[in-house]
């Protein structure tokens, strides 16, 4: 009974009745935003599928089909990448959500491992983008010179 | 309110706030990357002004150029104010969870998780914009 005491002691923060509340609407707006992506993300496949018009193909260099394969691949990696960042957002939100309404500390802790994985991901797609972005304008600032 | 809590309830064990904590110094992270963002994009547009309404002279033909100026410095400086808005309570949110973790304060705590609320409330009503925006555009 004391050792439980003194573990208790430790943790004097508690997922009391407003954090409760709070995390109830954080994971329902999370599913809100996973919903909205998946949307988005089939209405990008569904206009990748359509047939566009090619209107320079008769003058023979190829260069409208290169830029069409090569929107087609950039928006299927951006599909992909978004899909793994709202698998850990859906995640995250199951799990808080079963935490909470079935007061599992598990589900509760896993749910949290999902956030911080989601922002970790977020995080470093920020810094991979910065990095890139960093290299265009230096490659656009040395072609200027 | 703790004296109320019972040990069987939910608490931030030491898994929960290391996880807690290193969510929140990535979101500190972001927010700041969002700050610095906007502020870089509002003050390029500023400053190449000069050259945007050059862009509208040669690229988008009829209409006033200056017009057209000022209508997209207006739709920037709004969606750098709506992008800054969303950050602060990003901000906010990864600021009061690790004070709250750190001095094991309830009340900062669940001020974090508030402002973690708003973020994804308002985060929420601009994904639900932009996916009607694109089922507009995709009926087109």
């Amino acid at each position: 009974m004391e050792q439980i005491n003194q573990e208790n002691s430790l943790f004097d923060l508690y997922i009391d009745e407003t954090s409760k509340e709070h995390l109830r609407k954080i994971a329902t707006w999370a599913v809100v935003i996973v919903v909205c992506a998946i949307v988005g993300y089939i209405i990008s496949i569904i206009k990748l599928s359509q047939p566009r018009p090619q209107i320079l193909e008769s003058e023979g260099f190829g260069v409208t089909r290169t830029v069409e394969r090569g929107n087609v691949v950039g928006t299927i990696i951006l599909i992909l990448i978004g899909l793994l960042v709202n698998y850990f957002l859906f995640q995250f939100a199951n799990f808080i959500r079963k935490g909470v309404n079935g007061m599992s500390q598990t589900d509760l802790n896993t749910g949290f491992t999902n956030l911080k994985i989601y922002f970790i991901i977020v995080g470093i797609l920020v810094i991979i983008s910065l990095v890139l972005f960093s290299l265009v304008v230096l490659v656009g600032l040395n072609g200027q010179r | 309110m703790e004296e109320n809590q019972s040990i069987l309830d939910l608490q931030v064990d030491n898994s929960a706030a290391a996880n807690l904590s290193e969510a929140s110094r990535w979101a500190k992270f972001l927010s700041i990357v969002g700050f610095v963002c906007m502020g870089l994009l509002v003050l390029l547009l500023l400053a190449e002004e000069a050259k945007i309404g050059q862009y509208f002279v040669n690229y988008v033909p009829g209409g006033n150029v200056s017009n057209n100026v000022v209508a997209l410095m207006v739709v920037v400086i709004i969606v750098a104010a709506i992008v800054c808005v969303l950050m602060f309570f990003l901000f906010k949110a990864a600021t009061l969870i690790q004070r709250g973790i750190a001095t094991k304060n309830q009340e900062i705590f669940n001020n974090g998780l508030a402002s973690l609320k708003a973020y994804f409330t308002m985060y929420g009503i601009l994904a639900i914009l932009g996916a009607l925006g694109s089922l507009i555009n995709f009926n087109r």
